[in-house]
C-alpha cells in the first residue's frame, strides 16, 4: 500500500498549515499590540515578557490540532483523484497527527518546564500540574506522566476534531450549516434541562457524583490520582478512533 | 492527403480503397513511402487498429509493403496490379449500376452507347 | 491482460434511479466510447468505477479484486472529469510533483511537450486557470500517469476547436506509443465515432448497446427508395427509425438482413454511430427494438 507516500504528502501540507496558524497567532498576540503601542505612543507599556507570561502558548497547540483535524475533505478530494483508498488516507492521517502530537507535546513541555516555570515561578501550567502533580514523589516520573497525560488530551482533541470534520463532510453544505447551527442550540438546551433535572432530583446526583469522583481520581486528602482519568481518556480514544475509521470509510465525493 | 470518410461502408475498407485509388491514380508512386498508420489515424482521428486493418488489406494485395524500421512503401508493379484489378472490377462497379440507372430512365441500349461515345469524344 | 469489470451496479439519488443493473467489461488496450445523452448516468458510472462514490448494489473489480480500499487496483485507473479536486493554491508543477509522488512515476517528457504544444504555463496556479486550460492541464495529467485505464469524462468540453484537434491527435499518439485502455465518455459522438473500437450506449441508466464498433456498424443498414418498396423490403426486419424526403423513404434497420431480393429501386448502405445512437436513445416508435 501507499501509506508512506501519503504520510509524507499529508505531513508536508499540514505542517505548513500548522506553521501558518502559529504565525498568525503570534502576529496577533505579540506583534499587533507592539504596533498598536507604537502608534498610540505607549511603547513603554508594551512588555513582551508580560504577554508571554499571560498567554497560553502551549494551549494554542491543542486548539490548532483540533482545527486541522476537522479539515479532511480537501485532502480526501486530492487523494481520491489519485487512486488512494480511504483506508490508506486514514492510516496516513493518523500517523501524521500522531507525529504532530509527539513533537508538539514535547516542545510544549520543554517550553513549560524550561521557560515558563522559571519565568513565572509557577508550575501550574497545565491541567496535569494543577490537578495531579502532587501524586508522584519523583520529579522525573511526574514529567513522564505529564507527557503521557498531555499527549492523551491532545489525542482526544484531535479525534474530536476528526469526528466532527468527517461527520460533517458526509453532508452537503446546506445540511452542514443546519447541523452547525442546530447542534449547539440543541446541546445547550439539553444541558440546561439536565442541570435543572439534576438540581431537583438528588438521587441521581450521587451516582453521577461518584462516577465523576472516580474518573477524576478524587481523594479526600486532596492528592488526586491521574490513572483513572488516563485510562478513561485511553478508552475514549480507542472508541473515537474506531468511529473516525468508520466515518472515513463512508466519505464520498459530493456533487457541488 | 485527401481522404474523405463517410458512413456508407466500414472505415477500414475505405482506408484500403483510398490508398489503392491513390496508387492507381499515381498519387503514390512505386517505391514511394506512404503515410504511416499513426499518421493517418492522427490526421483523421481514426482508431489505429482500424487503419492497420485497412493497410493490411492493401499489403495482402501486394500493393504496399512494410520495410522494417522505415515504414510502408508502394511495391514495384503495384500500379499495374491495382489498375488491372480495377479493370476487372469495372464491370461490377460501374457498368452494372450505369445500366440499372439507364434502364430506370428508359434509355435504350443504343442510346446508352451513343452517350458513351459522346463521353469519349470529350 | 487486465480486466476492469463493472458488475450489476445500481445507483439512485433520492427517488431518481440513475443507474440500473449496469454490467460492463473493459479489456486492456482498447479505446471505448461511453455514449449517452446528458443525464444518462455516465458521470455517475465513472465516479463509481473510480470509487469516488458508492453504488447502491453491485461491485467494481479489476482482475477479480474489488477496488474498494485497494490502493493497488485504484492506482491502475485515472479519471479526468470537470470536477476540480486539486488545491487551488498549488502551482501546476507542484500538482505534477505530488501526483508523481503518489503514482510512483510520471511521464515528464510527454507532459512538458504537451504543455508547450498547448501553450500551458506550468508555473501558474491551478485555481487561476481558465476553463479551457483547466481541462487541458487535467488531460495532460491523465495522459502522463502510469495507469492501465484512463477514463475521460467529456474531455473536450471546454476546449476550442484547435485544441480539440490537438487533443485527439495526442491521444492517438500516446495510445500508439504506450498502449492502454481509454474510456471516453461523451455526448459528442461524431467526434469520437471513428476513434473508438468499442461502443457502449447508456440511456436512462441502462446499457442499450455494448459491442465492438465494427460489429455494430456491420448491422446498420439504411434502406433508401420509394416508400412502398422500402417498407416492403424491411417488413419483419428491425426498423429503428426512418426519414422522409418527399416520396423517398429511408428506413434504418439494425440487425441482420435476410436473403430476400433487393428491388432495383431500393439502395442499401450503412449508417453511422451518431444516427444509431439517436435512434437508440430517442422516444421514437420502434426505437426500443434494439438488438444486443
Amino acid at each position: 500500500m501507499k501509506t508512506s507516500q501519503i504520510t509524507k504528502y499529508l505531513f508536508k501540507r499540514q505542517i505548513v498549515i500548522l506553521g501558518e496558524m502559529y504565525l498568525v497567532t503570534f502576529a496577533a498576540i505579540y506583534i499587533l499590540p507592539l504596533l498598536l503601542s507604537l502608534i498610540t505612543g505607549t511603547l513603554h507599556d508594551y512588555s513582551f515578557v508580560q504577554i508571554l507570561k499571560t498567554s497560553p502558548i502551549t494551549g494554542f497547540f491543542s486548539f490548532f490540532m483540533f482545527v486541522i483535524a476537522t479539515l479532511s475533505y480537501e485532502n480526501f478530494k486530492f487523494l481520491i483523484q489519485n487512486g488512494i483508498s480511504r483506508k490508506t488516507f486514514f492510516e496516513a492521517q493518523i500517523t501524521v497527527y500522531g507525529l504532530f502530537i509527539l513533537i508538539g507535546n514535547t516542545v510544549n513541555l520543554i517550553y513549560n518546564y524550561l521557560i515558563y516555570t522559571p519565568m513565572t515561578n509557577r508550575d501550574t501550567f497545565n491541567i496535569f500540574m494543577t490537578t495531579y502533580a502532587k501524586f508522584f514523589s519523583n520529579g522525573i516520573i511526574t514529567v513522564i506522566f505529564n507527557f503521557i497525560f498531555s499527549a492523551l488530551t491532545l489525542v482526544i482533541m484531535t479525534l474530536i476534531g476528526m469526528t466532527i470534520g468527517s461527520f460533517l463532510s458526509l453532508f452537503s453544505k446546506t445540511w452542514q450549516r443546519i447541523l452547525l447551527v442546530a447542534t449547539p442550540i440543541i446541546g445547550g438546551v439539553t444541558m440546561i434541562y439536565i442541570i435543572n433535572a439534576l438540581e431537583t432530583s438528588s438521587l441521581k446526583m450521587t451516582w453521577v457524583e461518584h462516577f465523576a469522583e472516580f474518573i477524576l481520581g478524587y481523594h479526600r486528602s486532596g492528592i488526586y490520582n491521574p490513572f483513572p482519568m488516563m485510562a478513561f481518556m485511553l478508552l475514549i480514544s480507542v472508541i473515537m478512533l474506531a468511529i473516525v475509521r468508520y466515518l472515513f470509510s463512508k466519505k464520498q465525493l459530493k456533487r457541488e | 492527403m485527401q481522404f474523405q470518410f463517410n458512413s456508407s461502408e466500414p472505415i477500414y475498407r475505405q482506408v484500403a480503397e483510398q490508398i489503392e485509388d491513390a496508387i492507381a491514380a499515381g498519387g503514390f508512386e512505386e517505391g514511394q513511402q506512404i503515410p504511416s498508420t499513426t499518421e493517418i489515424s492522427k490526421e483523421f482521428h481514426i482508431n489505429p487498429a482500424t487503419v492497420l486493418k485497412g493497410m493490411n488489406i492493401v499489403v495482402a494485395k501486394n500493393l504496399i509493403e512494410k520495410r522494417r524500421g522505415l515504414g510502408m512503401f508502394v511495391t514495384n508493379g503495384a500500379h499495374q496490379r491495382i489498375v488491372s484489378e480495377k479493370k476487372n472490377l469495372f464491370f461490377e462497379n460501374f457498368v452494372v449500376s450505369l445500366v440499372k440507372e439507364a434502364r430506370s430512365l428508359d434509355i435504350s441500349e443504343s442510346e446508352l452507347l451513343e452517350l458513351i461515345k459522346r463521353g469519349y469524344d470529350k | 491482460m487486465s480486466v476492469l469489470e463493472v458488475s450489476h451496479v445500481s445507483k439512485s439519488f433520492g427517488s431518481k434511479n440513475v443507474l440500473q443493473d449496469v454490467s460492463l467489461t473493459f479489456d486492456e488496450n482498447k479505446i471505448y466510447g461511453l455514449l449517452g445523452r446528458n443525464g444518462a448516468g455516465k458521470s455517475t458510472l465513472l465516479n463509481i468505477m473510480t470509487n469516488r462514490i458508492f453504488a447502491d448494489t453491485g461491485e467494481v473489480k479489476i482482475d477479480s479484486e474489488r477496488i474498494n480500499d485497494n490502493d493497488a487496483k485504484l492506482g491502475l485507473i485515472f479519471l479526468m472529469s470537470e470536477v476540480n479536486l486539486y488545491p487551488n493554491g498549488n502551482t501546476l508543477n507542484q500538482i505534477v510533483a505530488d501526483t508523481e509522488l503518489i503514482y510512483g512515476s510520471f511521464n515528464h517528457q510527454l507532459a512538458e511537450r504537451l504543455a508547450k504544444e498547448f501553450d500551458l504555463d506550468l508555473t501558474s496556479k491551478f485555481g487561476k486557470l481558465s476553463t479551457g486550460y483547466n481541462s487541458i492541464f487535467k488531460l495532460i495529467l491523465a495522459l502522463c500517469v502510469p495507469v492501465k485505464f484512463v477514463l475521460l469524462d467529456e474531455p473536450v468540453l471546454g476546449l476550442d476547436a484547435n485544441h480539440r484537434e490537438m487533443f485527439y491527435s495526442e491521444l492517438i499518439q500516446t495510445y500508439t506509443d504506450n498502449p492502454r485502455t481509454f474510456i471516453i465518455s461523451t455526448h459528442l459522438i461524431e467526434e469520437v465515432a471513428n476513434l473508438i473500437s468499442d461502443v457502449i450506449v447508456l440511456d436512462e441508466g441502462r446499457i442499450m448497446l455494448d459491442q465492438p464498433v465494427e460489429d455494430v456498424l456491420a448491422k446498420t443498414h439504411s434502406v433508401v427508395g420509394p416508400q412502398k418498396d422500402v417498407d416492403a423490403y424491411t417488413k419483419g426486419l428491425n426498423v429503428i427509425g426512418h426519414d422522409n424526403m418527399g416520396t423517398i423513404r429511408v428506413n434504418y434497420v439494425y440487425g441482420d438482413l435476410d436473403d430476400r431480393r433487393l428491388p432495383d429501386t431500393v439502395q442499401l448502405s450503412n449508417f453511422d454511430l451518431q444516427k444509431l445512437f439517436i435512434f437508440l436513445t430517442n422516444q421514437f416508435e420502434g426505437s426500443r427494438h434494439y438488438e444486443n
